[in-house]
């Protein structure tokens, strides 16, 4: 890979399919050193992206750029996603895809230094009470911080991940959701 | 090694055992180079990839959040014939779909409501006579109406709180459960509707007496119901859903100088949404035919049977996959931000980039979910009601 590519990220399963439905993967794959938690790499088979207007389905081959190396994979230990899971009360359930990838963003020196992008409430405001607020961004931002700047469907926008940040950050004040 | 690995090494061991799985089994199925590293893990002595206990909770049908969380004591799941081969996975897919629902109910505060009443009596002394009383009974408190099978689901889920799951199992395999985790009928979505509906009343019989079938299951260490237990819930299933009045009633209807003609015996089957048998039976039990043999051979009819095959088309209506509370109550958590979108996905077995395609088949728009999130809270205030001044009372 020849460019620079300056931010690293840990994405989460909705970015990787709003970006290949926006046409921007490649682009995007290019500016960045993008990885994928294990578990989300897992459940490709569930992915697809969808034209919006026509409904019609593209497979998304993830392993592909797995294997030339455009995409890293990282994996948490059980220990790592249990510490992280157990973090939260019964009254909060995400996605294990989720719960790695905030694993390897607490508790894995090698993602110090990540930002987490997702389309997910729950996991953006899970992402806060661990203390992450600063290293969530939306795909809206990191595309323009690129200039790959677009029109991006609403769970993709600023607005959208400042709102659950700001509800991550109510939870941490009020206590809610966290273990106890 | 942790506290916690060993924690969870127990859970996954627990879950093997219950599956009925043995160690080198899974570990070939999970892909590890060796038995040992499965042996290890669950002795608590070894840490795997977060992917690898995945794949393990998939084996054993169970969802990951569950082995990283405190253990539940195992349901008991009461089987009406259970099924020759496969029986173990069916079953931990059964208790899957519960304890999904149980942890949805938890994540919107709530527990498993269990509003359904409780028949505890000695089985092995009860009659059919008191089995048609019970029947009776609950038919009234639900106000089922004169066809008691086409509103028999609804009446159960709205008033009673049972929820209903229709999955992949071998016709005639149906089950219930109850308990902490709530109260659940699994009916084979393979099945006529008719068929359905009758194991559902006969699962309510269960149910209704779990406590004493429990007792008496405990003695046997069994989760198969006794041949007794088995006709009362049968007997039960046909008293509720032909109740002996009512059927007699429309019997005179449909007959002249009494008799009854082949194709009105059958049209009155259909209308009644039951199998022709279970109405044929039951006009037995009713003393409209008392001879067996003769209802024996009445069943064995070509032409009845005939006319029974040409009436089932186009009565064949499949069961949403899931029951539309729990897809309620999942939907309400992850508006709540406390069920992650991807979480939902998963629950209700679809890609994300279909989620909104699968809601809308229960009749959800998530494109609302837009619009409520910028919606305006509106204060109000309470008080007590004042008599006077009830616009209602003044007109």
């Amino acid at each position: 890979m020849s460019k620079r590519r300056p931010h690293c990220l840990i994405l989460d399963a909705g970015p990787i399919i709003g970006l290949h439905e926006l046409g921007a993967w490649k682009a995007f794959v290019e500016r960045y050193e993008v990885v994928v938690p294990q578990l989300v790499l897992d459940d490709e088979a569930l992915f697809h992206s969808k034209d919006a207007a026509t409904g019609h389905s593209e497979p998304i081959d993830l392993a592909a750029d797995v294997g030339a190396g455009r995409v890293l994979v990282a994996a948490a230990s059980l220990t790592a996603i249990f510490r992280v899971a157990t973090r939260f009360s019964d009254a909060i359930e995400l996605h294990d895809g989720e719960l790695e990838a905030l694993a390897l963003l607490t508790q894995d020196e090698s993602y110090v230094g990540h930002v987490f992008c997702s389309a997910d409430g729950a996991a953006i405001e899970g992402a806060c009470m661990l203390g992450l607020t600063d290293r969530c961004m939306s795909l809206e931002e990191l595309l323009g911080m690129v200039g790959l700047g677009r029109q991006v469907s609403w769970r993709f926008t600023k607005g959208f991940t400042e709102r659950h940040k700001y509800e991550g950050g109510e939870r941490v004040v009020t206590g809610f959701g966290f273990a106890d | 090694m942790s506290q916690e690995i060993q924690d969870i090494g127990a859970r996954i061991k627990a879950a093997r055992e219950a599956a009925g799985m043995k160690q080198e089994e899974l570990a070939r199925a999970v892909g590890f180079a060796s038995r040992q590293i499965l042996s290890d893990l669950e002795r608590g002595v070894r840490d795997v990839k977060a992917s690898e206990a995945a794949r393990i909770a998939r084996l054993l049908h169970l969802d990951l959040s569950s082995l990283l969380s405190e253990p539940q004591a195992k349901p008991r799941v009461l089987w009406r014939a259970k099924p020759s081969a496969g029986a173990g996975p069916i079953e931990a897919i059964f208790l899957q779909w519960c304890d999904r629902q149980r942890r949805v109910l938890r994540l919107l505060d709530q527990k498993p409501p269990d509003q359904l009443p409780s028949y505890d009596r000695d089985l092995a002394q009860m009659t059919y006579a008191d089995s048609d009383r019970l029947a009776r009974q609950v038919g009234r408190s639900l106000d089922l109406g004169a066809r008691p099978a086409r509103t028999l689901c609804d009446a159960l889920e709205s008033q009673f709180d049972v929820t209903i799951w229709y999955l992949d199992t071998p016709p005639g395999c149906a089950a219930c459960t109850r308990g902490a985790h709530g109260v659940s009928i699994l009916v084979p979505c393979s099945e006529a509707p008719w068929r359905r509906c009758f194991d559902i009343a006969h699962e309510l019989f269960h149910l209704l007496t779990w406590a004493a079938a429990e007792r008496d299951m405990s003695v046997d260490g069994t989760s198969t119901p006794s041949k007794h237990m088995e006709q009362l819930a049968n007997a039960f299933a046909a008293s509720l859903l032909l109740p002996g009045e009512l059927v007699l009633r429309v019997l005179e209807e449909r007959s002249s100088a009494r008799r009854v003609k082949l194709a009105e015996l059958v049209a009155m089957a259909r209308d009644f949404s039951v199998a022709l048998d279970t109405l044929v039976w039951r006009l037995h039990n009713l003393g409209c035919w008392p001879d067996r043999a003769a209802v024996d051979d009445l069943l064995c009819n070509p032409r009845l049977r005939e006319l029974d095959r040409a009436s089932q088309v186009g009565e064949w209506s499949q069961p949403t996959h899931l029951p539309e509370r729990f897809v309620q109550s999942a939907y309400a958590a992850t508006l709540r931000g406390r069920l992650s979108r991807t979480k939902l996905a998963t629950y209700l077995q679809c890609s994300l980039p279909d989620l909104p395609a699968c809601l809308a088949t229960y009749g959800i728009d998530e494109g609302l979910a837009e619009l409520t999130s910028q919606d305006i809270a509106l204060e109000f205030q309470t008080g007590d009601l004042d008599p006077i001044a009830m616009p209602c009372e003044q007109a």
